[in-house]
């Protein structure tokens, strides 16, 4: 690419840039770095200047806030995942001192409220940052203080922030009360939170634990429905062919081979199965599955494509029951089901011109329905909806989300 | 009535030329079945008939290549694509090159008879599968060429053809859309005439890709 001989300034027009900071000689943003190298001095010196100067009135972050303004973005380098042992402890010590000087020239100025609030307030700050501060991998040879500090040791951690936070929050409350009466107040601020938590502890245990139950009821119920959807589509439809097939042995012997093979792999590899092959090619074998099944033609019209999500796998199950239901009930000599595929969304319609029904006046027992076409479709967002007459033929439209 | 429609027979399938004659014979004239394209231009051209039942899937170049062999020696002839063939290029590509319709093997002698005699009288028929098909060619973006109006199908084109599509009937549509059966057929018409003259980017790339399959 040569981007990385191209001169910044060039890179970025107009704007005149004297240096670029660095991207490996850091320890905050490479702004000493990069200076250090521009007018050819040591880093160290550019660094212990800027440090005096923070200490002596707080202009040292001033000018580094500057530097870092003017200067142009660290040219493309491999800058380390991993942080090395040494340059964390370095750059926290930098921040800390970045921090101090900026709250000290701040309190010099006289952009500050009084010791008494802001001392506390820091401590605070300090506390939570400790405590909510996540950590992140460090060099496995890292030292103990960067572990601390940076890693993922939590407990130390913890312990730590909530220290410094009550700590912080008690010289708040307590102002101006003396270090001998220190005790008194940290043992009265412990009773107090003690109480608090003896009040509400049980009231939170137990809202914690219903929450729990209704999700796990929940988890369990879906998959109950799941489930006996799924039976109700597969094993029930079979065991009532398999009744009228009574007459017929080797159709009852094809279907009981069927089935079993379809319920293995429902049971074993059902994801597996659900992701094998396009939104058509499971719709065709769909159809031809039903016409052998049923000895009914089944006209399929797919307009577009897509891969089977979870919802175009529901409105498939859906059709097959909306299809199956037409080929049992119906008196038809056709089904027809059309399938779109739209920018958001993927539309079903299964039609027979059969005897026709009034939904109002199916049984609590035809679970096929409003279990495996209805529940189903709604479960992934979408709607059934259901037009029907007695002698007008039934009309399924099935919409689920892309 | 006038006269029977003379219709003829083209599929290599000597079995399903006999059944179709068994099947409409009473219905309508079957002046004569081949099962070649050579044969089927030279007696297509010496028989005149009102209606062509044309096999999709033929040796050596299929319908297509009768369309295109009889080229416009026979304007009162019209084509009616028959097959059970599931391939949308081949379909398109009759369509393209002249038939006024397609439907499937499957269907019904009544509405063979139908679609027979809707062809006769200047009428597309399309069956559900041609329905999905056609939207499918025709669907997503914006025409490219300088004749919109023959890159694109109408908000009620569409319509007609979703619910064709669906399975219902050019009557069924009509009752569902509260339009004449004529206007039906009106919608349809021009759906096959743009699909026959369009030449829109898409389609031609619709059925190349389809090719691929």
């Amino acid at each position: 690419m040569g981007m990385s001989t191209t001169p910044a300034a060039v890179r970025h027009g107009a704007r005149r840039i004297e240096f670029t900071r660095s991207p490996t000689d850091r320890v905050l943003l490479g702004v000493c770095g990069g200076a250090a190298r521009r007018y050819g001095v040591d880093t160290y010196v550019v660094r212990i200047a800027l440090l005096l100067l923070t200490l002596t009135g707080g202009l040292g972050v001033v000018i580094y806030l500057a530097g870092w303004a003017l200067s142009g973005p660290p040219e493309e380098a491999t800058v380390p995942k991993v942080a090395e042992p040494g340059v964390v402890s370095l750059r926290s010590a930098a921040v800390a001192a970045a921090t101090g000087g900026l709250l000290m020239s701040t309190r010099n100025i006289g952009l500050w409220p009084g010791d008494g609030i802001m001392i506390p307030a820091v401590v605070v700050a300090s506390g939570s940052a400790l405590l909510w501060y996540r950590g992140r991998e460090l060099h496995p040879e890292g030292d103990p203080l960067e572990r601390v500090l940076q890693g993922r040791t939590t407990p130390v951690r913890a312990l730590g922030g909530v220290a410094l936070a009550i700590a912080g929050l008690v010289a708040l409350v307590a102002g101006g009360v003396h270090v001998a009466q220190l005790p008194a107040a940290l043992a009265a601020l412990a009773m107090a939170l003690a109480g608090a938590a003896v009040l509400i502890g049980p009231y939170v245990a137990r809202l914690t634990t219903q929450l729990r139950d209704e999700e796990r009821a929940r988890i369990r119920d879906q998959e109950r429905n799941d489930m006996a959807a799924h039976l109700h589509d597969s094993v029930l439809q079979t065991l009532a062919l398999m009744q009228r097939a009574a007459a017929d042995p080797r159709r009852m012997v094809m279907l009981a081979r069927r089935q079993e093979r379809e319920l293995r792999s429902w049971l074993y590899d059902s994801k597996a199965a659900a992701a094998i092959g396009s939104l058509s090619a499971r719709a065709e074998a769909l159809a031809a599955d039903l016409e052998l099944v049923h000895g009914l033609p089944v006209d399929l019209v797919v307009v577009g494509d897509d891969e089977v999500t979870p919802a175009v796998d529901a409105l498939l199950l859906a059709v097959r029951e909306a299809t199956v239901n037409a080929a049992k009930h119906s008196q038809a000599d056709l089904v027809s089901i059309y399938i779109e595929v739209e920018q958001a969304t993927v539309t079903a319609f299964v039609r027979d011109k059969g005897i026709g029904f009034v939904p109002a006046e199916v049984g609590e027992d035809r679970r096929g329905i409003a279990m495996s076409i209805r529940d189903r479709i709604e479960r992934v967002g979408g709607r059934a909806m259901l037009e029907s007459a007695r002698g007008g033929g039934t009309e399924w439209e099935l919409v689920v989300p892309r | 009535m006038t006269a029977r429609i003379r219709v003829f027979v083209v599929d290599d399938h000597a079995l399903f030329r006999s059944g179709v004659k068994a099947e409409i014979g009473d219905a309508v004239e079957i002046v004569g079945d081949v099962g070649t394209v050579d044969e089927a231009i030279i007696a297509v051209r010496a028989t005149k008939p009102d209606v062509v039942l044309l096999d999709v899937h033929l040796p050596n170049g299929g319908g297509r290549a009768i369309l295109e062999g009889l080229g416009d020696a026979l304007p009162d002839t019209k084509c009616l694509a028959l097959s059970v063939s599931d391939a949308a290029e081949d379909v398109i590509g009759v369509i393209r090159a002249g038939a006024r319709g397609y439907v499937t093997k499957t269907i019904t002698r009544e509405e063979l008879l139908d679609a027979i005699r809707r062809v006769h009288a200047g009428d597309a028929v399309f069956s559900p599968r041609l329905a999905g098909f056609v939207l499918d060619a025709f669907a997503g973006s914006a025409p490219v060429t300088s004749d919109p109006d023959m890159d694109r199908l109408t908000q009620r084109e569409q319509e007609v053809l979703r619910l064709i599509a669906r399975g219902y009937t050019y009557k069924e549509v009509a009752a569902r859309i509260h339009v004449s059966v004529k206007t039906v057929e009106t919608h349809v018409s021009s759906v096959l005439r743009k699909l026959q003259l369009s030449n829109r980017h898409e389609l031609t790339a619709w059925v190349a890709d389809r090719r691929l399959l």
